[in-house]
């Protein structure tokens, strides 16, 4: 699998917080990724089932919201790749203000 | 990827977001479907719809140039020729409109057709289209 600075910096983001489940758009906020990079990612780090993916429990009347976090494969495998070249800047957000 | 926008303040941000997102769904289908049709090798067909969106773009292109060149050189030329006065002569405006850029469609479309097929039937389209688009504007204002 080809390992981009973009998926090397979503994997060090999961890797901060292993065991937390993220929404998308907190990982985009965190990376500065807009969402037509950080999608593809998130979907091909799936694919490999290095990510694993949960619906949100959502009240009625809003859209569900997509919840992902590190399976264990995924962890070794962020463990050993994100760090490679973590000597690049983190880019701006990309989009500021979530509600939280 | 939807829920997602309901968390975004802003407008401007959420549009950007539903377009981000929209592009990657639509990006990942179609790698899939890809995929699907033709095993692992996607990356040739996106090449191939690109090359056929890459010509029918081109044709559209030389396709209107040559109708705005063909419109402009009777325009220009008009004032230039003594007695050629082109609210008396229709047929000049129907010879720069339809006559001149129909043949020149028909010629190229023609020549191109064995080596470049995409941009041949994208020629033939146009012409097809403005055509079409001239007899309804005949027919409607007599």
């Amino acid at each position: 699998m080809r390992i981009s600075r973009q998926t090397r910096h979503v994997l060090r983001i999961f890797l901060d917080a292993p065991k937390t489940w993220r929404y998308g758009y907190d990982v985009s906020q965190e990376t500065g990724l807009k969402s037509g990079t950080l999608y593809p990612i998130l979907m091909r780090l799936a694919d490999h089932e290095l990510l694993e993916a949960t619906w949100e429990n959502s009240t009625p009347g809003t859209p569900p919201r997509h919840l992902y976090r590190l399976t264990p494969a995924g962890l070794s495998f962020a463990r050993e790749h994100a760090l490679e070249s973590g000597t690049g800047s983190r880019p701006r957000p990309a989009l500021s203000g979530a509600k939280s | 990827m939807l829920g997602e926008m309901e968390c975004i303040p802003t407008d401007w941000a959420a549009l950007r977001w539903a377009f981000g997102s929209t592009s990657a769904i639509f990006r990942y289908s179609l790698k899939h479907a890809c995929r699907d049709e033709r095993g692992n090798t996607s990356d040739g067909l996106l090449k191939a719809v690109g090359r056929t969106a890459g010509g029918l773009a081109l044709a559209v292109a030389f396709c209107v140039s040559v109708l705005v060149v063909s419109v402009l050189s009777i325009t220009r030329l008009s004032p230039l020729v003594p007695g050629w006065h082109l609210a008396q002569m229709p047929w000049a405006g129907c010879m720069s409109v339809l006559g001149m850029p129909e043949t020149i469609f028909v010629i190229v479309a023609a020549l191109l057709w064995r080596k470049r097929k995409t941009v041949s039937a994208g020629i033939l389209a146009c012409a097809v289209t403005l055509a079409t688009h001239f007899i309804l504007y005949v027919s409607a204002h007599g």
